[in-house]
């Protein structure tokens, strides 16, 4: 029997999406499934699982630690973001006024290369960077005549020293984005308007805010998500401490599911981190359609 | 035609995709032997191929691989697989063997210290040897040549799991040369609390900006378990049913760690992951309380201004220990070869040969031989610590018990809290694991 050509392109367009909608069943949707039935249960990975109802429900309301280190996270969020996306858009800027293409490659080169390099490898020298008496950092606060920071020990100085590690580290994948953002800018409208004799501050805040929306609207969605979901910077620069000073929702997922091999209750605080995360990026996608201009040409 | 292509190459993928959770996610390096198919028979003796778990930081890979040539010689029909396991610290390689054990790729012998064994056990994991040593004793050799006290640690409930390869304790390290400088000899082996903190104050100076501090606080469970020893304090009761760390003598130990640093300030502030071995031999500290671990390092970096002392006597002078062997996993398929493995591993040779300079044999003709050729002059208190030693706690709940312990650690060296408002909420905290 002959297929019509609408079927097969739909059987086509299927097909094309099988590898990433396996991807998904099997990397996201299946592990999401299990992590909820596992919430209702008590499971240590090595024996088999026992239901238990809502009594890890239970244990979420009455533990004491959860609303510390949610907590922390939302410092972390709100200390981050915004730092990533600032530095991120003000370095791409910089570039975009380099006129030499080499010079455009090296910059780009050098504020992306840190994303490339292994954040274990390179935590460690940071460590010893951040090291109260024996760091390089503290060496040029004496030499300036300033205080040493406890920059690892300090519940309070933990978030800037993990801060400014995460932005040295991966401020880079947000530059790229404004770079490509900023290149997708007609610059016939630029020409427009200096004829018009726009000054910078007008051109910036007319032309290129504006028309950069789309792509400070997809930094803020993923960096936010990265920012809640914060791991690797305080696992290695301060393992949560001192205490949990900065222990983050992500280190307390694993310190319950493999130091205390309790599964179950990891899966439901996992999924209150989803549901969270869920709920932000609902929000701000609605709020999105007030203030991201998409070019309808 | 260029589209059926295209779908046939997507097909593909996504058939092997969907295979993909059955791949190999382990990194595993191979012996230095040919390997053998699985059960593949050659003569009258099945051919068997067997996985042996192995920490990946402990650097003795070309050691081990030399010493199984040595095994297949006496066993052709066994090959072994060495998996080494990157961790830091024994709780997360623990971790990380119970997730293999999930993932239904459990090894068949695991290298496993004091910490673990009683999990392992308790785990139902850790296969009894006890009938294979009767159906050939001849492989374990003289049994009685593994010292006594650290074989216990490996007999639970009056069955045998693993037979003592290597131990380590934790004595005073110091640097010599910053002895030197500030006129001191090592202490002799009854020196007092009062003499380690006026040790330590000799050895913190500040010239010409650089600093460097007279001791560097132990801040690990088993570093400062030794203190807590020392001054007749534990982590847990002797039943390790409930903790002991709201006691007034281990509240003593960490509020004296505290004072160290911010009091007397003959410490450094530690980090989280502050490698003080390395301080030592930086010349940035002067006394680090460490088991003959840290030797390896000095070794490799021709360290040789190094001693040793016994910690210093606080209320007791108790020695600890940690040790470790092979146990055999229970899910094994091969459990008369993983025996004859486990046995081989803990043997004289091993000792000899793989043990080098960073941990101390279990067996005393290994370590009377070996032990002189420590390179430090008091090298004799590691042979006469084994006699007195105590064993580091080790409950089943390791991994989490010395995660809160840590955790404390961190309040207190930090200055977030003073040492009885942390140990009292460190033992509520391990009191509830332990209910549990």
């Amino acid at each position: 029997m002959k297929i019509k050509r609408t079927t097969k392109d739909t059987i086509a367009g299927y097909l094309f999406l099988l590898p990433a909608l396996l991807a998904f069943v099997i990397f996201i949707a299946e592990p999401l499934l299990a992590a909820i039935f596992l919430s209702t249960t008590e499971y240590n990975i090595i024996h088999p699982y026992n239901f238990t109802g809502l009594k890890n429900f239970e244990q979420f309301l009455q533990d004491e630690r959860l609303s510390q280190i949610y907590w922390n996270t939302f410092k972390f969020v709100i200390i981050l973001v915004p730092m990533h996306m600032i530095f991120g858009l003000m370095l791409a800027l910089g570039v975009s006024r380099v006129i030499s293409k080499t010079g455009k490659y090296i910059y780009r080169t050098i504020f992306y290369f840190p994303v490339l390099v292994t954040t274990a490898a390179v935590a460690i020298a940071w460590q010893f960077m951040y090291d109260f008496d024996f760091g390089v950092i503290n060496y040029f606060l004496n030499s300036l005549g300033f205080e040493s920071i406890y920059w690892l020990t300090s519940p309070y100085w933990v978030y800037l020293s993990v801060a400014i590690f995460s932005l040295w580290k991966f401020v880079g994948t947000a530059f790229l984005y404004y770079v490509i953002g900023l290149q997708n800018i007609p610059s016939t409208l630029y020409e427009a308007a200096e004829i018009d004799g726009a000054n910078r501050i007008q051109t910036f805040f007319r032309i290129t805010l504006p028309l950069l929306t789309p792509t400070i609207f997809f930094v803020l969605v993923t960096t936010l998500i990265g920012a809640t979901q914060i791991f690797d910077e305080p696992y290695l620069i301060t393992g949560g401490g001192p205490l949990d000073a900065s222990r983050t929702i992500s280190l307390y997922i694993y310190e319950i599911a493999f130091q205390y091999h309790a599964m179950g209750y990891a899966s439901l605080v996992a999924i209150s981190l989803f549901l969270i995360i869920l709920l932000i990026t609902i929000l701000q996608f609605s709020l999105g359609k007030r203030w991201v201009y998409y070019d309808q040409e | 035609m260029k589209k059926v292509l295209i779908l046939c190459l997507i097909v593909i993928l996504s058939i092997a995709l969907a295979g993909c959770g059955n791949g190999n996610e382990q990194s595993t390096n191979g012996s230095s032997a040919p390997k053998n198919t699985n059960n593949k028979a050659t003569g009258n003796e099945k051919q068997v191929e067997l996985t042996l778990a192995f920490p990946g930081d402990d650097g003795k890979k070309e050691l081990l691989e030399k010493l199984l040539e040595t095994f297949y010689e006496e066993n052709p029909n066994i090959k072994v697989n060495i998996l080494y396991v990157a961790s830091e610290g024994w709780g997360d390689y623990f971790n990380k063997l119970q997730t293999m054990v999930a993932g239904g790729k459990a090894p068949d012998v695991v290298r496993v210290a004091i910490e673990g064994i009683e999990m392992f056990v308790q785990q139902d994991l850790a296969l009894a040897l006890d009938e294979y040593m009767d159906a050939n004793p001849e492989v374990i050799g003289d049994y009685s040549d593994i010292h006594p006290k650290l074989q216990d640690p490996f007999v639970i409930d009056g069955k045998t799991y693993g037979f003592a390869w290597d131990w380590n304790n934790v004595v005073m390290h110091f640097n010599t040369d910053m002895l030197k400088a500030a006129n001191l000899p090592v202490p002799s082996k009854d020196w007092t609390k009062d003499d380690f903190i006026e040790y330590a104050q000799a050895l913190t100076s500040e010239k010409d900006g650089k600093k460097t501090y007279g001791f560097a606080i132990p801040n690990y469970y088993f570093g400062a378990s030794a203190w807590l020893f020392n001054n007749e304090a534990s982590v847990l009761n002797e039943e390790m049913t409930t903790s002991k760390l709201d006691d007034p003598n281990a509240i003593e130990v960490m509020q004296l760690f505290q004072d160290l640093i911010y009091k007397y300030k003959v410490s450094p502030v530690p980090n989280p992951n502050t490698d003080m071995i390395n301080q030592l031999m930086a010349g940035q500290v002067g006394m680090i309380s460490a088991g003959k671990w840290p030797f390896g390092s000095y070794m490799k970096n021709d360290f040789t201004a190094i001693d040793v002392q016994f910690l210093p006597t606080l209320k007791t002078n108790k020695v600890i220990f940690g040790v470790g062997a092979f146990p055999v996993m229970k899910s094994t398929k091969h459990p008369e070869e993983s025996y004859k493995l486990t046995a081989f591993l803990s043997g004289p040779l091993s000792q000899t040969n793989v043990l080098s300079s960073d941990s101390i044999p279990a067996r005393i003709s290994v370590m009377t031989e070996v032990l002189p050729k420590t390179p430090a002059t008091n090298w004799a208190i590691y042979a006469e610590s084994a006699d007195i030693a105590k064993a580091v706690e080790s409950p089943t709940e390791y991994a989490a018990i010395a995660a809160v312990f840590d955790r404390y650690m961190s309040a207190i060296l930090s200055n977030q809290m003073d040492a009885a408002t942390a140990m009292k909420k460190a033992k509520g905290e391990i009191d509830a694991i332990l209910k549990k």
